[in-house]
């Protein structure tokens, strides 16, 4: 029955060689009813607009969001926050000096007030997360999408291009760069050296839904259309694959600001000058024992603002997964 | 299985070969070691600065390609890696070294993968539920927290527990205590009391990703046919989650570990750093910031080796869980 590529009628001839025929059932066809009717007029629905409905009803989505839309006023206008300049106006008596009238936090080292430098130091940590998600994203996208959609040897190259790069321990490799770079010590070096190092996951993530999505019919039938392989790739394939790279991207996100802390505390991060919660973290490690409130306060600010954004992804990756909505 | 695991293993080794020789020729190009000659006062001669250049085997006026050709000769032929810019051999630094982090990061690996696996099973069991929130929000804080706040966080708690206990209950200052003496049994018991918290530090770290990723295999696991086809045959819900589920999903965990174990090493690196450990992760570190070429190559051998054995550890083990592997 097998061998049959014309798909004309085949004559079953058993090995006895006596011919059998075969037993058609009757056709049973159903009418349609009412639950096959295609309801025209019902509101639209897609993967976002049921992530939207499912994300809005989970608690944890407002908090973080809440958190992070309150982290961006303050890296944005951090005069709205506190009125106390962060750098000038020190007074070394007051090092490291506990809470008093109009300085909520107390004191640094060098008698600055703490709150006002957690609050002027947001900026530079957000910066670097959005700098370093931009180099991740571009990178990842561009790895991912050309190694999951072409496969074979651009697969082999690139995917084990991502997994040496993987398996380097950032910490090394940032440290590497940034001693080279250490005449120029900024935003953008830092976000440099801790990007290079943090697309593979992302470029990961976006290679395994591609591979997923990319033997989807509608590939199938824009081939048949006559559309190039490139075009289908950024025109049907890449925008039905990107859900888990939003997700990954916050969570990178949360990642690099991290790093950014990690890099200062191992002296390699930022120069003194500019003011970030990894500096501040930083220069308190010495008085440890004595003024403990020095090094944590700008810790929780940090801890705060990366629980925000990985929450934050976690619930939209929640959301985003069809599978695990049905299951709630 | 034997021949899938040794050619899974030529493959590794390849990696870790080409890794180092790429790891040798950026830090070649990156360092300047005879930057620290020319910033001392009074300055050495050009001749002198080139001779310590020569005799390191650094030269910046030899092609690197001939220096890394040198250096992997050096190393099959002598068994040698060169010296540091102290003068020190770099592989009696590494043996005397590798030991202080090898400790460390294997008993943190090993627990932190058993708690984090256990973790991620529960969580899954019980998804929704208040432990499960339980779990999934306090992975999400430690991943939150920089890995030396942990770590100054466990010293400010010990430092606690011992003021509050009269006496010195938890040692975490260095790897041991310097000049005590006694029977090999006190010693030992010295080094884990010093090895506690840092321990301590890596398990947390390592079970808050192992425990996430495990939850959501385990999901994926938990609703496939053959888990309800187990319970129909009648076994007991705890046989056939542990039996057919876990053993199902530790499969993809199994690639895991390998992928984590860099993060780890970033971890253990911070830790000993915190902790004052003399470790290959201060080794490293000193070696990039004293641009010593032979200290940073020798450290990344020792890294890719690592690698390499993680990496073929986790095949063994995919190899062990999965049958179709196999054939």
């Amino acid at each position: 029955m097998s061998s049959n590529p014309t798909g004309g009628p085949t004559d079953v001839t058993p090995v006895g060689g006596r011919s059998s025929t075969h037993y058609v059932a009757p056709l049973d066809e159903t009418p349609l009813v009412s639950v096959d009717a295609v309801k025209v007029a019902e509101k639209r629905s897609n993967l976002w607009i049921d992530a939207w409905q499912d994300v809005r009803r989970r608690p944890m989505f407002w908090i973080s969001a809440a958190l992070i839309l309150v982290v961006a006023l303050v890296a944005l206008f951090p005069g709205l926050f506190t009125q106390t300049p962060p750098n000038n106006n020190c007074i070394l008596g007051n090092s490291n000096g506990g809470p008093a009238d109009g300085h909520p936090l107390g004191f640094t080292k060098q008698g600055c007030d703490i709150y006002s430098r957690i609050v002027h130091g947001t900026s530079t940590s957000l910066s670097v997360g959005f700098i370093v998600i931009v180099l991740t994203t571009t990178l990842g996208i561009l790895f991912g999408a050309f190694a999951g959609f072409y496969g074979g040897w651009v697969d082999a190259v690139l995917s084990r291009l991502g997994d040496i790069f993987f398996s380097i321990p950032y910490i090394l490799a940032a440290v590497v760069i940034m001693s080279v770079l250490s005449q120029y010590r900024s935003v953008w070096s830092i976000s440099l050296a801790i990007g290079i190092f943090a697309w593979p996951s992302t470029a990961r993530v976006l290679r395994s839904e591609i591979l997923r999505v990319k033997n989807a019919d509608f590939v199938m039938a824009s081939t048949a259309l006559g559309l190039s392989r490139f075009k289908i790739l950024l025109k049907h394939v890449l925008p039905n694959s990107i859900a888990p790279v939003i997700v990954i991207t916050t969570i990178s996100l949360a990642g690099a600001i991290v790093a950014e802390a990690s890099l200062s505390f191992l002296g390699v991060g930022l120069g003194s000058n500019i003011m970030s919660w990894g500096n501040d973290i930083n220069q308190a490690q010495n008085d440890l024992r004595t003024a403990p409130q020095t090094l944590i306060l700008p810790s929780i600010a940090l801890s705060v603002t990366v629980f925000a954004f990985i929450s934050l992804g976690e619930v939209v990756r929640d959301a985003l997964d069809p599978k695990a909505r049905a299951l709630r | 299985m034997a021949f899938y695991i040794f050619r899974r293993f030529v493959n590794y080794f390849i990696l870790s070969a080409i890794a180092t020789c790429l790891a040798y020729v950026v830090a070649s190009l990156a360092l300047d070691p005879a930057s620290k000659y020319y910033g001392r006062n009074p300055q050495p001669s050009k001749q002198t600065i080139t001779n310590i250049l020569n005799g390191l085997g650094v030269n910046p006026d030899v092609p690197v390609l001939e220096r890394l050709w040198n250096w992997i000769v050096n190393l099959v032929v002598h068994g040698s890696l060169g010296n540091t810019v102290g003068g020190t051999s770099v592989v009696d630094q590494i043996v005397s070294r590798s030991g202080v982090s090898l400790r460390l990061l294997l008993i943190g690996s090993v627990i932190g993968a058993i708690v984090g696996v256990t973790l991620g099973v529960w969580g899954a069991v019980r998804q929704y539920k208040f432990s499960d929130q339980v779990v999934t929000y306090g992975s999400y804080l430690v991943f939150a927290t920089p890995t030396f706040v942990i770590g100054v966080l466990l010293m400010i708690g010990a430092t606690a527990l011992n003021g509050a206990a009269g006496m010195q209950l938890i040692n975490f200052t260095g790897e041991y205590s310097a000049g005590l003496s006694g029977s090999w049994w006190d010693l030992t018991a010295d080094r884990a009391v010093h090895l506690l918290l840092p321990t301590v530090a890596l398990v947390l770290i390592g079970a808050a990703g192992y425990s996430r990723y495990q939850r959501s295999v385990m999901l994926d696991v938990l609703s496939a046919d053959y888990i309800r086809t187990a319970r129909a045959k009648g076994r007991s819900r705890n046989a056939a989650l542990v039996r057919h589920g876990v053993r199902v999903a530790l499969i993809p965990m199994s690639t895991f570990f390998a992928y984590s174990f860099g993060t780890l090493v970033s971890g253990s690196i911070m830790l000993e750093i915190v902790f004052s450990f003399h470790g290959m992760g201060e080794f490293t570190l000193n070696a990039i910031t004293q641009s010593d070429i032979n200290a940073v190559a020798g450290s990344t051998l020792f890294l890719a080796v690592l690698v390499l054995f993680s990496s073929t550890l986790s095949e063994v083990l995919y190899a062990a869980l999965d049958p179709r592997v196999r054939n």
